[in-house]
């Protein structure tokens, strides 16, 4: 999958390979349906070619945010999905300019691909203030994510393009391990760190988690039946006699003051 | 790495133009009241929009724009302004979320927190006592400058938010009934929407909206027909942070009274641009944030009242400081404007409030006011040079004035892509998105918009900047198509 991904990415392929990573150790506690294929997807990289240069020196000309790195950013892992993520990193570090990498993320963004008219709907919207995000998330036959993104704006269509790159065909635990500290350097607009409304980077990413924490949820809630009880109990005396599912379907939707 | 996109090459940095008068009918224009009394402007009473904005305007025609204007001999007091962003000089044009700071003010700020910081009106110590005595005269100094008769009539709240809810929870909840009618605009601030459809929700009472004229400016006869018996509170914005349309208070507060309503005013865009009289607009109501109010510090705001009106009013918060007497069981309430501020108060922020109202009352409202309306008309015409935009909000005309911003889109390209295209690559500072008025935007058909807004530490140059790069911007995006 990893690899049939990489010759559709919008970084022209130019991947080096020969680098040793360090031990994946932060997974979440996802269990893909698939994990046989996860695992040599993850332990066979033989075929994909992403350059490791310069991703762990950081020429403070090029970097413009000072925060020390994250010993626990997925960056420091060996999967397919980290190494795509340091690609894309290094890739918009080696861009000193604004201009520059404003324009390339207006390139990704004539790459990202079509995204259905009947996807645009209220549903698929990520929250934001200042921009339409539309994500459609599902996990395939193989228990992996598959993402498609559309946005009004341009720039905002580039970040998602990049997002897709680096994730759709990832596992749940890779979606999942991608931390918002991990796009600072990635440094247009808003990146990284900054928890904002208008942080876009911020908004999809974590639209893509949440979406993807549903999707493993619902897989694995199918088989032991959603009918256990519910362990909430309401403000207004409703005592746990409905279903977990019922409940939670009714205290947190949208809208609902509880 | 990448291959080179085929629009690096069409960037463009305009140079920078002279510009020439060949307009005198656009020079020394003056609008000595901002009233918007006339919903329609007939085509002799409209200034006659001209493309080639940029040779219609003169500097050295223009005195209150030119090289000894408010602006310039302001900006010095901003250490904020004198900075590069990006590579490029800083150009700030989002004065409508929030306004910079003078060296006045971060002084009184620095000398509150160095040399007396201390809670106020609970210690009998000497910290205490003096921070006691200058936030109390920071009260004072608010009412004064909105010429309130009284200082206990004013409320400090955390902000304007707050001071709307204040008003929504204390005196929504106590006086609207089922069937009662709350009447808004469509082009109100959400803060001063969704504090009244919960109370709404909780009392039965029914929102109306006020939509806008063909000029683009809140109905005001639709208004007045929408008034009855029925209606107990007219909540209305003074300036539009959207449309720049500035409405006529003073007529409303006289037809809503006359059915018995109340009005509360959003004055947030008002304040810290034009002389506010409480007393002359006879507001029931009227609320402003101290952060973009202009220069004035964050975590504060104000609400205005007459003390008659607060002293019936319920608490909105409880806590220290708002009460009397409490019992276990019960509590008895401190007079207003106590009653309505529990917990300690954000003491340093209504001090550095104190300070901000002195800088401004040395500079005048009147002549903050009458550069502005210059420089915004500045601004609304050049940007009218700016390819395929479209200006939101009234046309300026002798008698119909605009506040200082500017909300815009340009044809196919979004304004957040605007913004961030002005910001990377030119160092200015102006918003995108829906500027927390999204059923305006529904209104006008559109999900965000760009917005530049002026104070009056704004220069010509920085208009000419803002539109020289905006220029820049379009014609980017545009080879990208």
């Amino acid at each position: 999958m990893h690899c049939a991904t990489l010759k559709t990415s919008p970084f022209h392929g130019r991947f080096p390979s020969q680098l040793t990573f360090p031990n994946y150790k932060n997974w979440t506690q996802f269990k893909p349906r698939n994990k046989t294929h996860k695992q040599s997807s993850l332990n066979s990289p033989k075929h994909v070619r992403i350059s490791d240069s310069n991703l762990h020196s950081s020429p403070s000309s090029l970097v413009q945010n000072t925060h020390p790195p994250n010993p626990n950013s997925l960056l420091f892992c060996s999967s397919v999905t980290a190494k795509k993520l340091r690609f894309l990193v290094s890739e918009f570090k080696s861009l000193p300019k604004p201009i520059d990498r404003v324009k390339r993320l207006l390139h990704y963004a004539a790459l990202l691909p079509v995204f259905d008219d009947s996807a645009q709907v209220e549903s698929n919207r990520v929250r934001g203030c200042t921009t339409q995000v539309w994500l459609e998330s599902r996990m395939d036959s193989e228990g992996l994510m598959r993402f498609g993104a559309y946005s009004d704006s341009e720039i905002t269509k580039g970040f998602c393009s990049c997002l897709i790159w680096v994730l759709d065909g990832a596992s749940p635990e890779e979606v999942a391990a991608v931390a918002a500290d991990d796009l600072v350097d990635l440094n247009v607009g808003i990146s990284g760190r900054a928890h904002s409304r208008v942080n876009t980077w911020h908004n999809v990413l974590m639209g893509m988690q949440k979406r993807t924490r549903d999707l493993v949820e619902e897989r694995e809630r199918v088989p032991r039946s959603e009918n256990f009880p519910a362990m909430v109990v309401a403000v207004d005396g409703q005592s746990a006699n409905t279903t977990y599912a019922e409940t939670k379907e009714r205290l947190c939707s949208p809208g609902l003051a509880h | 790495m990448m291959m080179t996109t085929a629009a690096e090459g069409v960037v463009v940095k305009f140079p920078s133009f002279k510009i020439t008068n060949t307009n005198p009918t656009l020079t020394n224009r003056r609008f000595a009241t901002v009233r918007f009394g006339s919903r329609r402007l007939s085509s002799s009473s409209s200034i006659s929009v001209v493309s080639s904005v940029s040779s219609s305007i003169v500097n050295e025609d223009e005195p209150k724009l030119g090289p000894v204007s408010l602006g310039h001999s302001t900006r010095p007091h901003f250490p904020i302004l004198h900075q590069e962003v990006n590579g490029s000089k800083l150009v700030y044009l989002d004065n409508a979320a929030t306004s910079q700071k003078p060296t006045a003010v971060l002084k009184a700020l620095q000398n509150y927190y160095e040399a007396y910081n201390s809670n106020v009106h609970r210690g009998i110590h000497f910290l205490s006592v003096k921070a006691t005595n200058e936030y109390e005269l920071a009260r004072k100094k608010v009412a004064t400058f909105i010429n309130a008769s009284e200082s206990s009539e004013i409320v400090f709240t955390r902000n304007a938010t707050e001071a709307i809810n204040l008003v929504a929870y204390s005196w929504g909840l106590s006086n609207l009934t089922p069937e009662d009618e709350v009447i808004l605009t469509i082009a109100e601030h959400h803060s001063a929407i969704v504090p009244w459809q919960v109370v709404a929700q909780k009392t039965g009472a029914i929102l109306k909206y006020v939509s806008l004229t063909d000029d683009e400016v809140p109905d005001t006869v639709k208004l007045r027909e929408m008034l009855s018996k029925k209606t107990k509170i007219v909540v209305i914005h003074h300036v539009s942070n959207m449309l720049a349309s500035v409405l006529p208070i003073g007529e409303i507060m006289g037809w809503a009274h006359d059915v018995g309503a109340k009005v509360l005013v959003d004055a947030c865009q008002s304040v810290p641009h034009m002389v506010v009289d409480v007393q002359s607009l006879n507001a029931d109501f009227l609320v402003a944030s101290s952060h973009k109010v202009g220069l004035l510090p964050y975590i504060l705001g104000f609400c205005h009242a007459y003390y008659e009106l607060l002293s019936v009013m319920p608490p909105f918060l409880g806590g220290g400081e708002m009460i009397s007497d409490v019992f276990l069981d019960h509590s008895t309430y401190a007079e207003p404007p106590s009653r309505f501020e529990a917990g300690t108060p954000a003491i340093g922020e209504a001090i550095g409030l104190g300070a901000a109202i002195d800088y401004l009352s040395g500079i005048g409202m009147q002549k903050i006011h009458d550069y502005e309306v210059e420089l915004s008309n500045y601004l609304y015409e050049s940007l009218l040079s700016v390819p395929n935009i479209r200006i939101y909000g009234p046309k300026p005309s002798r008698t119909v004035g605009r506040a200082a911003l500017c909300s815009f889109n340009v044809e196919d390209i979004h304004p957040t892509d605007i913004a961030t295209f002005l910001d990377q690559q030119h160092g200015v500072a102006i918003r995108s998105g829906h500027h927390c008025a999204q059923p305006l935007h529904r209104y006008l058909g559109v999900n965000a918009s760009a917005r530049a807004s002026l104070h009056f530490y704004n220069t010509k140059e920085d208009v000419d900047d803002f539109v020289r790069a905006l220029k820049d911007t379009v014609s980017f995006f545009s080879s990208f198509k």
